[in-house]
């Protein structure tokens, strides 16, 4: 980094000038950018190129530019591209300057289009055979088919990268077809193969499957049968839904016996089982449907039945737990158990008889119910 | 909002159709962009954000009475919850959420349904191109990706279905969870 500025401060003036018109621009972003790296010497990089470049004055605004651009991703962007090649080029800037003027025709390129760009780029010439000639693209992998054959290759991809061309450059491969028409199908083409090839990936089942038709099948299929797990999830959820109200913090701190047993001491405090009597009141009419419920979903019953204890020892969640109370009603089992658990449980309590009176009264509503 | 981008995106489509040179740099950076963001979906710290996410959304929705509907009001939620996970950047997504806006607005649908059964039985009769039906059954499974391309289709599903494997995931291990969670029987508490 500091380097970077020590090798302009040695060089000539002239020098200096001469890059400025194009060179300046990397090399300044280049320092800029490695400074940038680091941000606490990025200022002394700056103050230091500021002091070196006593008549480039446009070389230091460039710098003052690039550091306040420098956190845009839109600017170093297009620059980062020529940032790659450019710290050889401030240890030796003599055979640089020749392919530099390449990064330049580079944008007015970019606006011609998906044609063949031999009459437009020297450069090409002196590889080119012939002037029809279709050549093999240089270094293209095989699903990547938007390489255009440069020199500065890593430059062309970053740069396609970057949004600043809004055309794809393709180079017809050797023995296809160069009308336009063919190469942009060509492109959509390589594109939905490339495509389905992530997707093949996704897809479990299918490797051996090779088409457009039966890939679709193997996706439908599979998307079918994620939205279908879902559904059957999200079911069983809402079954078990009103046991979320106590048990997030359970769930993810994954303290389910400690937090019963520590509440279990704390209850007792008669306002509480007020709340809950005022609390549970208006929600009699929901025991019907929960019962309904009950009856209506096999696999979750049993899970029903298992939670009944389980909010039944924890005095607090009665307040939240009613539904859950109201869902478990039908079961004989559950008034069994219940008794015994509420016993249980207020054996300590200052007022055992009063919670077990408002429970029985409770299961008469709700055998009420169910005989409706 | 999901009218105007596929609006916006449509024209552009045209564009690109009428003229020889097509405007790909649209499609190609999404194709970078999706293809980027279709791998967090299988990352852990997502699936756990999405997790409590659902969590506290499921706390908040009142559940109906009538039970037939918890189930669905789950799913929905569920849903809704996966697309604001997936930050907007996806068609899908941005149909999901603008779901909810329209309430289903059935005249929309019952204008469209005539329409499109008569265009269904003249292509039917005339081609059978295997590959445009299945198109347009997998444009209907993946929400709000009705009328674009192919390539771009097949993006929305890639995403779509890391998605939805997230979301199967999650959610498995919240039922899990949750109902692995009620033995506390003081004579079992070992379950966990």
């Amino acid at each position: 980094m500091l380097h970077c500025a020590n090798t302009l401060g040695d060089m000539t003036v002239l020098e200096r000038m001469k890059w400025q018109e194009e060179e300046a621009f990397c090399s300044g972003f280049s320092s800029v950018f490695c400074s940038s790296s680091s941000s606490s010497s990025s200022l002394h990089v700056h103050d230091s190129i500021m002091l070196a470049a006593e008549s480039g004055s446009a070389l230091a605004e460039v710098v003052a530019q690039a550091n306040v651009q420098a956190h845009a991703q839109a600017h170093v962007s297009p620059s980062i591209s020529r940032t790659f090649s450019c710290p050889p080029t401030l240890v030796e800037p003599d055979p640089k300057p020749k392919p530099k003027p390449k990064p330049k025709p580079k944008p007015t390129d970019s606006s011609i289009g998906i044609k063949k760009r031999k009459p437009d780029n020297p450069k090409f010439v002196a590889e080119n055979d012939s002037s029809k000639d279709k050549r093999i693209k240089v270094g293209a992998d095989d699903g990547e088919s938007k390489i255009t054959g440069h020199p500065n290759r890593e430059e062309e991809d970053t740069k396609q990268n970057s949004k600043v061309s809004d055309y794809i450059h393709v180079r017809a491969r050797r023995g296809q077809a160069t009308d336009s028409h063919s190469l942009a199908e060509r492109v959509r083409r390589e594109k939905i193969s490339e495509r389905m090839k992530y997707l093949q990936d996704l897809v479990p089942g299918c490797n051996k499957i090779t088409g457009k038709a039966g890939m679709l099948d193997e996706i439908i299929n599979y998307v079918q049968s994620l939205q279908r797990q879902v559904e059957f999830l999200s079911m069983k959820l809402a079954a078990v839904n009103p046991r979320l109200d106590f048990s997030v913090d359970d769930l993810f701190h994954k303290e389910v016996v400690p937090a019963c047993s520590v509440n279990f001491p704390n209850m007792g405090v008669p306002s509480d089982i007020t709340n809950y009597l005022q609390f549970n009141l208006p929600q009699q009419q929901q025991i019907a449907s929960y019962g309904g419920l009950v009856t209506g979903i096999n696999p979750s019953d049993m899970g029903l039945r298992r939670t009944i204890s389980a909010p039944v020892s924890m005095p607090e969640t009665y307040l939240h737990s009613s539904s859950c109370f109201t869902q478990t009603l039908p079961s004989s089992t559950w008034e069994g158990d219940f008794q015994n658990i509420c016993n249980f449980d207020f054996d300590q309590a200052r007022s055992p008889s009063f919670p077990s009176q408002f429970f029985s009264g409770l299961v008469e509503a709700g055998n009420l119910k169910m005989e409706m | 909002m999901a009218s105007f981008d596929s609006s916006d995106s449509e024209t552009l489509r045209e564009q690109s159709n009428h003229k020889k040179r097509r405007k790909i740099g649209h499609h190609t950076a999404a194709d970078h962009n999706s293809a980027a963001a279709a791998v967090p979906w299988r990352s852990d710290a997502e699936q756990r954000i999405y997790s409590r996410r659902l969590v506290e959304a499921l706390r908040r929705t009142p559940l109906s009475p009538a039970r037939p509907r918890a189930a669905g009001q789950v799913r929905e939620t569920a849903d809704r919850v996966l697309a604001v996970a997936a930050r907007g950047r996806t068609r899908w997504s941005r149909a999901i959420l603008a779901r909810r806006r329209k309430l289903w607005t059935h005249h929309e649908k019952a204008k469209k349904a005539p329409r499109n059964g008569l265009k269904r039985t003249t292509e039917r009769t005339n081609r059978l191109p295997a590959v445009q039906k299945k198109t347009r059954v997998l444009s209907r499974l993946v929400p709000g990706c009705q009328k674009i391309s192919f390539p771009n289709l097949l993006e929305e599903a890639m995403d779509y279905i890391s998605a939805l494997e997230m979301q199967v995931r999650a959610m498995s291990a919240i039922a899990e969870l949750l109902s692995a969670a009620e033995p506390r029987r003081p004579e079992s508490p070992a379950a966990r």
